[in-house]
């Protein structure tokens, strides 16, 4: 590295074509008027950006799974045995099957087109005779980046979050959404109930061995039990903790935050400029 | 390192900027987090900032300073628009900031290969015996052995039948994909020692990890093609072995069947695939311009697959997640460009980790100058 005897206008103490830790620190601070102007502007860009941004709301509501044979078995010990079947040893299967559900496409689709949201999630593309197959493959892709589903490992808790820019609509369609999906889960229980019955009844026509017939019976009768839960009526899978409620303000854009961020970046953006100009000005460049 | 000589005369004012590396070992410790919070993460970006500030008489690597800024420039500006359009942006745009002084710093630093070397295979060997420990423990006493018992949080490791051991992490595939890091940024940093390599692909086998071990296939691809060649009949051997100490464990049904070679013959319907990359190869996308070029830092990146990629392909679009490729294989050594980048890609596969330290200080470690230009800085200083 070549040593030069010029110095820098900020530190005459270092030559320079060797840029120091000190040389930075002290860009920053005599710089201190570009890091306000920079500043300002991003201020001003958020303030523009708060004038014209879309109001956005959002609804949550807090639940539980508490699987219906599980509700049955806590109440009665009758079908303790059964729970113990269903309940107990698949318990974490079982959740993150219903949380799947409650996240799965199938769920979405069927929601978007029960609450008829295609014209509310493209209202610029919306019109009538348009390809809704095709607009509502993308409708679940949009619906996805708009509903949050997380689950608390340490209380088991679910929060279902819809954010979007309906006020009076937001809070119902989180409340609906997990009702659809409670829904899902017992249609989905029944068929399958339904379809092991129809199969063990089928075997059960076809053999007279006493033994694997009384065998085929206690499965059948599991099945009609599982059959009858879900017809039961009442929630399947979900139990609401806390119905989503009518937000009281936006929860998009919020101004402190965006000041903050925007403060940050451009503090940042700032400092990579000082940088930048003692590199430079180090005789880097040549 | 302390002092520069010109001529007889020591002159402090040249010294360069000398950086340690053991808080990074920290930043390899991302599980242990509270309330979403990695509390080991912004302590080492704070210790980072504060040593670059103490040591303020020092000249720092102009050069490695700007590779950075064009590394970052592209997620600086993801970050912007993403701060602009998503409620939730901010919690991952402030752990890519950090990432951002934590890269700065460390790059305009002049750290010693050897140095680094030598500490990254102390972390292979600490993190590989933490599993080996976990594992042995137990095969041999049936007590599974939780890291996290303190912080009052299972771990992912307990299976019926036995366990996937995961080390430090709470789940094997966060084991390998730090393993992953750690023996590939040793060998771009070129250094080489069998036995380390070994300790760590054998803890990354041990994990039952899918994921796991594709990437010993790709690491040996990479750096030990030779040892790809026994890797078969080693697999083999290994499994012989075990069905000799252990029986069970190989039996139908057994656990190394369910979670391994049940899985890999059935690899379309893995569940963990599925939440993993189902959504990526599904490609439902509900704008052409964010498909291409992003829509921003967001928390919500899953609609191409819970994994890094889709972090970035949601942030930046396919243009942008090419460019920042592209800019790796620019910044790093020339001799290591190839390797660097597809260590970087298959790394992202495994989770999304770009809040994590880890990865930015992979970055810095990756970018560093090549060995035999650092070992005469070192000795010229």
């Amino acid at each position: 590295m070549s040593q030069t005897t010029t110095t820098s206008p900020l530190h005459p103490q270092h030559d320079n074509t060797d840029l120091h830790v000190s040389q930075i620190i002290g860009g920053f601070r005599a710089r201190w008027k570009l890091f306000a102007l920079v500043i300002a502007i991003s201020w001003i860009l958020v303030a523009a950006y708060l004038a014209v941004a879309h109001a956005t709301y959002t609804a949550s509501a807090q639940i539980f799974y508490m699987p219906q044979i599980q509700r049955m078995q806590n109440s009665s010990g009758a079908l303790s045995r059964l729970g113990a079947l269903y309940g107990f040893h698949g318990q974490d299967q079982q959740k993150e099957i219903a949380l799947a559900t409650l996240k799965s496409n199938t769920l979405i689709r069927d929601f978007i087109t029960q609450e008829r949201l295609l014209p509310m999630l493209f209202p610029e593309k919306w019109r009538t005779g348009i390809d809704t197959d095709a607009l509502l493959t993308r409708g679940v892709a949009k619906f996805k980046g708009l509903i949050n589903i997380s689950s608390d490992d340490m209380t088991g808790a679910i929060n279902v979050s819809l954010s979007i820019q309906n006020k009076a609509l937001v809070a119902r369609l989180v409340n609906s959404y997990v009702e659809t999906g409670d829904a899902l889960l017992r249609k989905n229980a029944l068929s399958r109930s339904e379809s092991s019955l129809h199969y063990l009844e089928s075997q059960l026509s076809h053999t007279n061995i006493t033994e694997l017939r009384s065998a085929i019976t206690v499965l059948a009768e599991q099945q009609l039990q599982e059959i009858t839960l879900a017809k039961n009526s009442g929630p399947f899978a979900f139990e609401f903790v806390d119905r989503a409620t009518t937000p009281l303000g936006p929860s998009w854009p919020r101004p402190l935050l965006l000041l903050v961020i925007s403060t940050f970046l451009s503090a940042i953006l700032t400092a990579a400029i000082s940088v930048t100009i003692d590199i430079k000005n180090s005789g880097y460049f040549g | 390192m302390n002092g520069a000589t010109i001529g007889s005369v020591s002159n402090p004012k040249l010294r360069t900027l000398e950086l340690p590396f053991w808080p990074l070992g920290l930043a390899t410790l991302w599980e242990f987090y509270f309330a979403g919070i990695r509390p080991l993460d912004h302590l080492v970006v704070a210790l980072y900032i504060f040593l670059f500030i103490i040591q303020n008489n020092r000249k720092v690597d102009t050069e490695k300073i700007l590779k950075t800024y064009v590394l970052c420039a592209p997620l600086f500006l993801a970050a912007v628009v993403g701060a602009l359009s998503s409620q939730g942006s901010w919690r991952p745009t402030i752990g890519i900031l950090e990432g951002f002084f934590l890269l700065f710093i460390f790059s305009s630093a002049d750290n010693n290969i050897q140095r680094a070397t030598r500490f990254l295979r102390w972390l292979i060997l600490i993190h590989a015996v933490a599993l080996l420990f976990q594992f042995f423990v137990f095969e041999l006493a049936h007590v599974t052995i939780n890291y996290f018992g303190w912080l009052g949080r299972a771990t992912r490791v307990d299976v019926s039948g036995g366990i996937r051991p995961g080390g430090l992490f709470l789940e094997p595939a966060a084991f390998c994909l730090v393993m992953f890091s750690l023996l590939s940024a040793f060998r771009l940093l070129g250094s080489k020692c069998w036995w380390t390599e070994a300790t760590g692909i054998i803890a990354i086998l041990l994990s039952l990890s899918l994921w796991g071990v594709g990437s010993t296939l790709v690491y040996l691809t990479l750096f030990r093609p030779k040892w790809l060649l026994l890797f078969v009949p080693l697999l083999f051997g290994g499994a012989v072995f075990l069905y000799i100490k252990f029986g069970p464990l190989l039996s139908h049904n057994s656990i190394l069947d369910r979670l391994l070679v049940h899985r890999l013959m059935n690899i379309g319907k893995d569940r963990s695939g599925q939440a993993r990359y189902g959504a990526l190869l599904d490609g439902e996308v509900h704008s052409q311009w964010f498909l291409w070029f992003g829509e921003g830092i967001s928390d919500k990146y899953e609609s191409y697959g819970a994994n890094g990629l889709s972090f970035l392909l949601t942030a930046m679009g396919i243009i942008g997640t090419l460019l920042l490729c592209f800019i790796l294989f620019a910044v790093a050594p020339t001799g290591r460009r190839f390797k660097s980048v597809i260590c970087f890609v298959f790394m992202l596969s495994a989770a999304n980790f770009w809040t994590s330290m880890w990865l930015w200080a992979w970055l810095a470690l990756v970018i560093e100058v090549p060995p035999a230009k650092s070992l005469k800085s070192v000795f010229s200083v």
